[in-house]
């Protein structure tokens, strides 16, 4: 009866009766969690082989390549490549090996064949012996053809590799043998995040860090608030007098931990940025804190239905992370991109870069330094205990750890990271089998 | 000789050589690179002439680059937000606990 005025709250997320987020996701498990994962060197070849080189993984956004012949390279340790980014003359973006298919020469870098570079071209040009390629990888003209013997241009092109775009961000994948697009890949997370304004112009604030630790150990720290009021004593002095009760804490708990598939995310609680009694004076002076400038309009719209998915009014972020490395935060000053991109079994580079609404006056943009520069040394803080506990993981002391119900993502990430190379390993072997048995038959038949 | 700085801020000139730093990277490893107390002095000096500095810099459309001495003024802002991190959280030039670790800022 009368279901027009029915409001479908079908969508929103309730954490379960029980009051444990594990009880929606029994499969998980709950007990300790092995940590191979962020210690061996084996299992580290492994996690490139079947995770990074099998995965669609974001590389950059489409503004970074703003016009025909636009490029940039990425240096990518863990997939043991270069890779060239470029906007075709049709204006697809497409992906390329940075190598020339004749002998084998690097094409773009600058000074430094192992620095990144981004610039605009007509052609790709191999500065070795002068071959040309357009932009589709696609040969050109070869130096002195009347020198080639037995050569099919057809099939001399730049190695490509698949590249898409969802809204905006760039995303490759290595696996020739991949049929899934990268929307389909990243699932009803995306969905839920489709329609937020990601096409407006943004002030771009980027930082990059190289730390001594394993990528899945930093991605840990970001994936629950739980250590807020311990390791942020310092910086957060409210959270920490709340968990001086030791019980459940509206500052820290997650308003709602959601996993789908190999993804998961987090949304949490947040006033909107004003003076509080902890305001430290900096922050009164430019009216800012590392929650974003104070007072700020809010003009971008009704969010997407997959944020804020409590439908809280004490909502303050939603961080979403992408199987394997990609993490994608909404707040109020704009969204943020972290990228993890694992340099070794027991290193990797963060890649931060925080889009914000372009500031209008010179004030706004000072309450943006603020937020920015609090937030950075906040990344240096949430870093600060990783490289020393990394050093006592490789010890071996311990074999597991532990997660509590507001960790529930720090177990999941480790489940799905093993769960993949498992399956890997399976296949591999199942396919070493079948073509042993294949041999067998071709020589049972001579 | 012309003024580094509006003249209402003329007698903050000696810090524009060294501390008026636009690139937040730079900006940052002036901040590491300083002792606490040189830390504490810009800031002592600075901070009381805050408010009247983002107020003089405001005034100006920030769609038009600023002239060059609100431009001096307006990086001695930015530098007490990198320094005031140091002297109001940290209480040391870097973040507590982040030995040697710098996050590079690209842009």
């Amino acid at each position: 009866m009368n279901q027009e005025c029915t409001i479908d709250n079908s969508d929103i997320v309730k954490k379960p009766e029980s009051g444990y987020w594990h009880d929606a996701y029994p499969e998980l498990g709950r007990g300790p969690i092995s940590l191979e994962d962020s210690v061996c060197p084996e299992f580290y070849a492994k996690e490139k082989e079947h995770i990074f080189k099998k995965n669609w993984l974001y590389v950059g956004r489409a503004e970074q390549l703003p016009k025909k012949g636009s490029y940039f390279t990425r240096e990518l340790a863990v997939l043991d490549t270069s890779i060239i980014l470029l906007r075709d003359k049709d204006d697809t973006i497409r992906a390329f090996h940075n190598i020339c298919p004749h002998r084998g020469n690097k094409l773009l870098w600058q000074d430094d064949p192992f620095q990144e570079t981004q610039g605009t071209t007509p052609l790709l040009y191999c500065r070795f012996h002068g071959w040309r390629y357009n932009l589709d990888g696609s040969l050109i003209k070869a130096s002195r053809e009347d020198l080639l013997l037995d050569f099919d241009k057809s099939k001399c092109s730049v190695p490509a590799i698949q590249c898409e775009v969802w809204q905006g961000f760039i995303f490759i994948n290595l696996d020739r043998d991949n049929k899934q697009s990268v929307r389909d890949f990243l699932g009803e997370f995306a969905e839920g995040i489709e329609g937020y304004p990601f096409d407006r112009p943004y002030q771009l604030y980027k930082f990059k860090a190289e730390l001594q630790c394993n990528w899945k150990i930093f991605m840990d720290g970001f994936a629950e608030s739980y250590h807020g009021p311990y390791l942020h004593a310092g910086s957060f002095g409210a959270l920490t007098d709340v968990a001086k009760l030791d019980k459940a804490n509206p500052y820290t708990d997650a308003l709602a931990f959601q996993l789908k598939d190999q993804h998961r995310m987090f949304s949490f609680y947040g006033e909107p940025s004003k003076q509080t009694p902890f305001s430290r004076p900096i922050e009164c002076l430019t009216e800012s804190s590392a929650a974003g400038p104070w007072n700020k309009k809010d003009d971008f719209g009704p969010l997407p239905k997959g944020l804020n998915p409590t439908r809280s009014e004490k909502y303050g972020f939603d961080s979403f992370q992408f199987f394997p490395n990609f993490v994608l935060i909404f707040g109020s000053s704009g969204f943020t991109t972290h990228a993890h991109w694992p340099t070794g079994p027991h290193s990797h580079v963060i890649e931060v870069e925080m889009f914000y609404r372009p500031p209008t006056t010179h004030k706004e943009r000072i309450a943006q330094e603020l937020t920015v520069s609090f937030l950075n040394d906040i990344v240096l803080e949430d870093a600060s205990p990783l490289e020393g506990m990394q050093a006592m993981l490789n010890s071996g002391a311990l074999k597991e750890f532990y997660a509590n119900d507001e960790e529930i993502l720090v177990r999941h990430l480790h489940k799905v990271v093993q769960d993949a190379v498992a399956l890997g390993e399976e296949v591999k072997e199942s396919e070493r089998i079948k073509e042993g048995e294949r041999n067998k038959q071709a020589g049972g038949g001579k | 000789m012309s003024s580094s700085l509006p003249q209402a801020f003329a007698d903050l000139e000696h810090l524009v050589a060294e501390w008026a730093i636009e690139d937040g990277h730079q900006r940052y490893l002036k901040r590491v690179n300083s002792s606490m107390d040189e830390l504490k002095a810009f800031y002592d000096e600075i901070f009381p002439r805050g408010k009247a500095a983002i107020d003089y810099v405001d005034q100006f459309d920030y769609q038009q680059p600023l002239p060059k001495d609100a431009e001096n003024l307006r990086n001695l802002i930015y530098a007490l937000i990198t320094v005031a991190m140091a002297v109001e959280v940290w209480r040391q030039p870097r973040v507590k606990h982040s030995a040697k670790t710098v996050l590079t800022r690209l842009s």
